[in-house]
């Protein structure tokens, strides 16, 4: 049980002590929300709730913003099968594309292949794809797989792999030239791009 | 002479330029919260630092993951004063503090698009 009105003020190592546990928060106005913690977000402190379906596939989301949350009590902690579950969560196109080892190696293939014919320097290190020395490309090297502190570099890369001529990508079909990309918004560049690319 | 006109004006956004979130830009100031939460004293063991860093990022990026799935979903909004709306997702802010949301449907009428201030939201939810 933990109490406070400074939700905000708790550092990430708190946080991290909620993830995947049972919980009970209650919000401004004694709204009550119960669910999986699924993670806190460190720069808001709003909180992700995952109400867990029967099926496999189901399920329902809440998420409490944290200047709203008053009260964050553990009511259940997660079995094995549960935690698998909440990590695999929001990911499961790339769960799917994963496929086998082969296909894996292919794909990093490919995409080594692709990087090079568009001049931009590429090595492997390990499993992954280091790409200019500035950002890592990690298994199944889809366009969310790509990791950098440097966010024009990431745009761009995730630009090209976005029109990397391959029949496996069913990710809507390539936009037309190149792309530039002005705001640092994170959701917003792709939510932005999905809509471009419903309109054309 | 002529009296000039307020106008009022969104916050401004990050710079173009940067690199991602920065807690010190001058939006993020004004409008959130003093300093992100971190346990950086001076002197603190750099190892328990790394460990922070580490839980920090596990955490943002399952929250950045959860934000891109809810794009051109149907949303539920809780907002304050026992306001319920529902909205279809767009996009977010990088510092969460504003949500861009197409056909909001408001007890007047149904608004085409929309930015909603984050501020004014306690919950939302939706289905997967």
């Amino acid at each position: 049980m933990y109490t406070t009105s400074a939700w905000r003020q708790q550092t990430p190592r708190d946080w991290e002590h909620y993830v995947n546990k049972q919980v009970r928060v209650t919000a401004h106005g004694q709204q009550q929300h119960r669910g999986w913690l699924h993670t806190v977000d460190p720069v808001t402190a709003s909180v992700v709730l995952v109400q867990l379906g029967e099926s496999a596939g189901g399920c329902s989301v809440s998420v409490v913003m944290g200047h709203a949350v008053e009260q964050v009590e553990v009511v259940g902690e997660a079995d094995e099968e549960t935690a698998m579950r909440l990590s695999s969560l929001f990911r499961s196109e790339e769960l799917e594309a994963r496929g086998g080892e082969e296909e894996v190696k292919r794909r990093r293939e490919e995409l080594r292949g692709w990087l090079q014919q568009n001049r931009v320097p590429v090595e492997e290190v390990g499993e992954d794809l280091l790409v200019a020395g500035v950002l890592t490309v990690r298994p199944p090297y889809a366009e969310h797989d790509c990791f950098s502190s440097n966010q024009m570099v990431l745009a761009r890369i995730q630009g090209l792999l976005a029109r990397m001529p391959t029949a496996q990508r069913s990710s809507g079909p390539p936009a037309a030239g190149p792309r530039l990309y002005g705001g640092p918004h994170v959701g917003a560049v792709e939510a932005a791009e999905d809509r471009a690319n419903e309109q054309s | 002479m002529k009296t000039p006109v307020s106008v009022l004006r969104l916050p401004r956004g990050p710079d173009p330029n940067s690199r991602g979130f920065d807690p010190n830009s001058p939006r993020f100031v004004a409008l959130c919260a003093t300093s992100i939460s971190a346990s950086s004293k001076p002197g603190a063991d750099p190892a328990s630092l790394q460990t922070e860093q580490r839980a920090r990022s596990m955490m943002r990026e399952r929250f950045l993951r959860c934000l891109i799935s809810m794009a051109n979903k149907k949303i539920q909004f809780h907002m304050y004063e026992k306001v319920k709306v529902d909205a279809t997702f767009g996009a977010s802010d990088i510092d969460v503090l504003n949500f861009q949301v197409s056909d909001l449907q408001t007890p007047i009428g149904v608004q085409t698009e929309a930015l909603i201030r984050c501020q004014d939201v306690i919950s939302y939810s939706f289905d997967m």
